[in-house]
């Protein structure tokens, strides 16, 4: 978590660097359920997806088809 | 080649034990980034929001970049997002009341550190957005200037004048506060 460079000019910017260690010192961490409710949010909405997903293409696949079917009833022949 | 991309690629595949690797390898990061521009009380949320926004948008990561600062450009749009909901700006420190409950049982120079830092994060709170969010992934993350712009968007040069304009807008929260941090003056008066 250290700058890369350190680019610090004046010595009020020096001195800044050397206050801000204490807060890199002990930066702020998450819980350990995190990683859990990240996961918990992705299963779920997995299993909402998908189901949803196959009902759009299908919903879809019929509303062409049905456009394509009036279509061809309008057409002169 | 970055050390996630095979990691990414496996997600991208339906491996969602690559993606927990991710997961667990950058939250911690995520997190501090979060915590130190919304503050920690909202931090939990954008970091689950910034990884499950990921998860659906793994596909558009260009890889040109590295994928930590990709993924932090989704904290910071989510932190915005957090910050965008109504929410009263903070009091200055000099009004809030110590914390001296551990006083007695704690070293005394223990104590002073923890103040100290209690007393900066606020003031770092206190910053600008645009001016915070760059000092954050410098000073705090250390971040490379081109990860910054990719982070928030911005030409590497504009990210390098608002660093230091945050530094010097720090220094002056710093001097006008009660405590001494010894900040000498800046002999050009800048």
């Amino acid at each position: 978590m250290t700058p890369p460079d350190r680019d610090f000019e004046s010595p009020a910017e020096q001195r800044l660097d050397s206050h801000l260690e204490i807060v890199r010192a002990e930066p702020p961490a998450p819980g350990r359920s995190l990683t859990r409710r990240i996961f918990r949010t992705l299963r779920w909405q997995r299993v909402l997806i998908v189901p949803l997903r196959a009902v759009a293409a299908v919903t879809s696949g019929v509303l062409a088809g049905v456009r394509t079917l009036i279509a061809g009833r309008r057409s002169p022949r | 080649m970055d050390p996630d991309e095979r990691l990414v690629d496996r997600a991208l595949a339906g491996d969602l034990g690559a993606f927990e690797r991710l997961v667990e390898r950058h939250r911690d990061a995520v997190f501090r980034v979060a915590a130190r521009i919304v503050g920690p009380g909202e931090a939990e949320d954008v970091s689950q929001d910034t990884f499950v926004r990921a998860f659906y948008r793994l596909g558009r990561w260009r890889r040109e970049g590295r994928f930590r600062a990709w993924l932090l450009q989704i904290a910071h749009n989510s932190a915005l997002n957090e910050l965008a909901k109504e929410r009263p700006e903070p009091a200055d420190d000099e009004a809030l009341p110590e914390r001296a409950d551990h006083a007695g049982r704690t070293p005394v120079a223990l104590v002073e550190q923890r103040e100290r830092r209690r007393r900066l994060e606020h003031k770092v709170g206190l910053l600008g957005l645009n001016h915070r969010t760059v000092l954050v992934l410098r000073d705090m993350e250390g971040l490379s200037y081109e990860e910054i712009a990719t982070v928030t968007d911005s030409p590497v040069g504009s990210v390098k004048g608002r660093l230091h304009r945050a530094r010097g807008e720090l220094i002056e929260l710093l001097r006008r506060n009660t405590y001494d941090w010894d900040l000498p003056d800046d002999p050009s008066g800048s």
